[in-house]
């Protein structure tokens, strides 16, 4: 089938031509996965002052079962603090501080590569190490999977890099579950296990991954 | 138009031990990546979810030319890495399966599968829960396929022989070129 701005050879654009898409066109390529972007950003959030969570309580799960979620520039009111991402099954009415398990791995320019595990987590991990001096920010994201499946955990992945609090380079990667097989409906993202305050002019944009 | 392109999608609703995926990859683009998510036992028995390649002739390349090393990072032990050089699979290419409500979820990145003149080249990033969650085992991985042949699918396969899978998704997105 020709559409009118792709040509034959979908998905990608090979020959030239000032074509617009019909309504079919439109609908047939969407229903394709062919139109439109592959992330669509579900809600986007800049902390103003020094709050002590940023909740996302849209997450567009019915429609997504692959989030990803970034944030950039971030600290918190810790030296060396961490941030990390509690799971609501009430629509943000309360967060679950219990049931995670996390693993990860961390490389530090000024310390070696170390390993890090827990059973029984506070949290899922997001950022860790970031260092409370000017500049000393981080930035990193994670993929968060099965939200909204009411039957299996949901879990992390990801990876951040941030300067700690000797301002040496540190990164972790690896993931974290929340062992409760519920449906996840809403997330805050806290400082350090809900203690401290994050600091003003983080960045946290939520999306989801497309699928038809 | 989206610089990352959905290009396919495929569902698996009934019990298999392999699942193919081809003509995913094209001259279209070089760069793929494609999220493995939420496969699920049939049985009880947890199983690998390894990875080959697959020709234009729908035929799946079972050759030693697979090398793979990652690190498994678990919630409740100590970590450790696997390595191999010359193998027929990218073995835990995509984690493992265990039973619902055990999952797990993957991003794989593939780099000039369609090529014909580079290797094929993949790097991963995979969580998959153990044993109704007892544990968790977050993974990274990288993986080469060292022929200079031109690839155009995947194929998925339960590598241990434990059993069959009954669920799971596969999506697969191009990243933009300009040519």
């Amino acid at each position: 089938m020709a559409y009118g701005y792709l040509g034959q050879n979908t998905p990608n654009q090979t020959v030239n031509n000032s074509g617009v898409f019909s309504i079919t066109d439109s609908a047939d390529l969407e229903s394709q996965g062919s139109l439109g972007g592959s992330l669509e950003l579900i809600e986007e959030q800049t902390t103003s002052g020094t709050p002590s969570a940023v909740n996302f309580t849209n997450l567009k799960g019915t429609k997504y079962d692959v989030h990803y979620l970034t944030a950039t520039n971030t600290s918190t009111s810790t030296d060396d603090g961490r941030i990390g991402i509690r799971l609501s099954n009430d629509g943000g009415s309360s967060y679950e501080s219990s049931n995670y398990q996390t693993a990860y791995q961390a490389n530090a320019a000024d310390g070696g590569v170390n390993e890090y595990r827990s059973t029984s987590d506070n949290q899922m991990e997001f950022i860790i190490n970031t260092g409370t001096n000017a500049n000393e920010k981080g930035n990193g994201y994670v993929y968060l999977y099965n939200l909204n499946n009411s039957a299996k955990y949901s879990f992390s992945t990801g990876m951040a890099v941030a300067l700690n609090s000797s301002a040496s380079l540190f990164q972790w990667f690896g993931g974290s579950v929340y062992a409760v097989a519920e449906t996840i409906n809403a997330l805050s993202i806290i400082p350090d296990g809900a203690s401290g305050t994050l600091d003003d002019g983080i960045v946290f944009k939520l999306y989801g991954v497309k699928q038809i | 138009m989206s610089n990352l392109r959905l290009i396919n999608e495929t569902e698996i609703t009934s019990s298999q031990s392999s699942t193919t995926v081809n003509n995913i990859f094209s001259s279209d683009y070089d760069i793929y990546k494609i999220v493995v998510n939420d496969f699920s036992q049939a049985g009880a028995t947890e199983t690998a979810i390894s990875m080959r390649y697959v020709n234009s002739a729908s035929s799946i390349l079972t050759d030693s030319n697979y090398d793979y090393a990652f690190l498994t990072m678990k919630t409740e032990a100590a970590f450790a890495e696997g390595r191999n050089t010359n193998q027929t699979k990218l073995l835990w290419a995509a984690g493992y399966s265990g039973a619902s409500p055990d999952t797990m979820g993957n991003v794989i990145y593939v780099f000039n599968p369609f090529s014909s003149s580079s290797y094929t080249f993949s790097l991963g990033q995979n969580f998959s829960t153990d044993y109704g969650a007892t544990y968790g085992v977050s993974w990274k991985s990288i993986g080469v396929y060292t022929q200079t042949n031109s690839v155009t699918g995947i194929n998925l396969f339960d590598s241990d022989g434990a059993g069959a899978y009954n669920s799971g998704v596969i999506r697969t997105y191009g990243l933009r070129v300009d040519s």
